[in-house]
């Protein structure tokens, strides 16, 4: 069988670069302060709830690895405990950030990631995705009132991406090539 | 390549979406909370966002502690200012409260007492630096007149001395022209209450006989026809013998010194008297011990006797007096005089003389005159028995 991170590529690409990749220690402390600040800073900044920091972690790690299966995974992963600290019903997140870890790590397979640019782009573009399916899921799934803003949303998309252009070279520090 | 390496991670997603659209209807259906994994994940973060809180905390009490400053001073100055205006409010609100209050105490005695009254503000003093007069924001419209009295719910003021169309002059108690009529609450004397110009008034015109105690009170007689009878005046706090009469000094109850609102009396009816304090029994002395007239004799209590009767009365002393009255007797007894029996024109004996010599009551007769000493001046002078020891 073939490895899953080539599957679709087409063989006139160019090669891509070796990937280089987080600590897993590195990665797990990433996640959890995400979530962390994600519950803390709304406390002090109150206009920070509209932030998703734990979507920006899984747009981040899941460009690193170009494996479509291990993006999904953190975006399950890191989705279900975002919902853990919600009142709301677990799964949530969990299936929007499913969603949006296997999207990017797909994406990964064919755009090269490592320009902060292409990144801030599709961390916007990701974050639209992200409100879509949890508009869907919410509204449409289970019934619940939901307030759609496209424009807050927008501007919200604008916010993500910048911070994602500020964000993600600095987590580029603590990269490692891979062994 | 095969369908399932073709659509391997596909399925992947389909699987891992479907699973939790699963838990999802599972838990609306249920109601399930999923409580666990709440516990887990809110557990992992919880000491987490506890040392972040923690490091927050501190981080910006120094940093605006310590560090941002910008703006401190203006702020400290506004700050200063407020306080000042919120201290002169609170002295305002803090002299409006105290006045309610005395206005409160001043109605509620108002209702109490029977006399009519109408409630009066003191708007300044009198001009006499040597007087002490008042003047109050009541005058002829209101009803006040010239005799009438001013009391407080501590005791009486004064009276009013002339009364203009909105105004009127009062004089105080303590004045040195000012009088009331008074009666003490125990001894019910009666006395002319008279001020002297300072904290202490004068009660005139108690006889010495009258017992009166430091710290009985003092009311209104009502026989002055201003004051009715029965309103507090004061408490006496010392008494003096006087020349003619008692001087007993009373210090009035009414804050005479610091008058703010007071009340007029329009129409006076007299209280009753508070009941009087029951008076203490006069203590006597229980009488001296018994001295015994001979070495070895013992006495012992028994009824008093009767001192007109020789037969009982008792062959030991009794008082200080019975002992004078037997020493002079015995000095009289000792110049051959018994007293009471003496004749007419007999001089009386020599007191100065001294007490004879126990068991010499009777003067032995002068056989001879004693031999003046060598060098002693002779005299003439009869020779006085002594009691001192001769050589």
């Amino acid at each position: 069988m073939m490895p899953s991170r080539v599957v679709g590529r087409s063989p006139l690409a160019k090669p891509l670069r070796q990937p280089t990749l987080l600590h897993p220690g590195a990665t797990l402390a990433l996640a959890i302060s995400a979530l962390s600040l994600q519950v803390f800073l709304p406390a002090y900044i109150p206009s920070a709830r509209l932030l998703d920091l734990p979507l920006l972690v899984v747009v981040y790690l899941a460009s690193l690895r170009r494996h479509v299966l291990i993006g999904m995974l953190v975006g399950l992963v890191i989705g279900v405990a975002q919902d853990g600290l919600t009142h709301g019903p677990i799964g949530i997140f969990g299936i929007t950030k499913t969603i949006v870890g296997y999207a990017v790590a797909s994406l990964s397979l064919y755009v090269e990631m490592d320009y902060p640019g292409a990144r801030s782009v599709l961390t916007g573009f990701f974050f639209l995705v992200h409100q879509t399916v949890f508009w869907l899921l919410v509204g449409g799934l289970l019934g619940r009132h939901v307030s759609v803003d496209p424009a807050r949303a927008l501007m919200l998309c604008a916010v993500h991406a910048g911070l994602a252009l500020v964000l993600f070279p600095a987590l580029d520090r603590s990269r490692r090539t891979t062994p | 390549m095969s369908f399932w390496a073709r659509y391997y991670n596909t399925a992947a997603l389909i699987l891992a979406v479907g699973l939790q659209l699963v838990l999802l209807g599972y838990q609306v259906r249920r109601d399930d909370d999923m409580t666990l994994l709440r516990a887990w994940t809110m557990g992992a973060i919880a000491p987490i966002n506890k040392g972040l809180h923690s490091s927050f905390d501190f981080v910006a009490e120094g940093w605006t502690g310590y560090v941002w400053l910008i703006g401190a001073r203006d702020e400290n100055e506004q700050l200063q200012r407020d306080l000042d205006k919120v201290r002169l409010e609170n002295q305002e609100l803090r002299r409006d409260l105290a006045q309610l209050q005395r206005e409160q105490t001043l109605i509620s005695y108002q209702e109490r007492i029977a006399s009519k009254t109408i409630l009066a503000e003191v708007i300044g003093g009198g001009a006499n630096a040597n007087s002490k007069e008042i003047i109050l924001n009541r005058g002829r419209r209101d009803g006040v007149l010239p005799g009438m009295a001013i009391v407080v719910a501590d005791g009486i003021v004064g009276k009013v001395l002339a009364a203009y169309p909105g105004s009127a002059l009062a004089l105080l108690i303590d004045d040195a022209d000012s009088g009331a009529g008074v009666i003490l609450a125990d001894s019910r004397v009666r006395g002319l209450l008279r001020g002297q110009g300072e904290r202490e008034c004068l009660i005139d015109y108690v006889e010495h006989e009258v017992k009166v105690s430091i710290g009985e009170e003092v009311l209104t007689s009502g026989e002055d026809r201003i004051f009715p009878k029965g309103l507090p005046v004061g408490r006496v706090t010392r008494v003096e013998s006087g020349t003619d009469f008692q001087e007993i000094y009373a210090v009035p109850y009414a804050p005479l010194d610091r008058l703010d609102e007071v009340l007029v009396i329009v129409e006076g009816v007299h209280e009753e008297l508070p009941p009087r304090r029951p008076q203490l029994p006069e203590t006597l002395l229980p009488l001296p011990p018994l001295e015994p007239s001979a070495p070895g004799e013992t006495l012992t209590e028994a009824a008093p006797p009767d001192d007109r009767n020789p037969a009982q009365r008792p062959q030991g002393l009794l008082t200080d007096a019975d002992r004078i009255k037997k020493r002079y007797r015995d000095i009289a007894a000792s110049q051959g005089v018994r007293l009471g029996e003496a004749k007419i024109g007999a001089g009386p004996p020599d007191f100065n003389a001294g007490a004879p010599v126990e068991g010499e009551t009777e003067p032995a007769a002068p056989t001879a005159e004693p031999a003046p000493a060598p060098g002693a001046p002779t005299s003439s002078a009869p020779a006085v028995a002594t009691s001192e020891p001769q050589p």
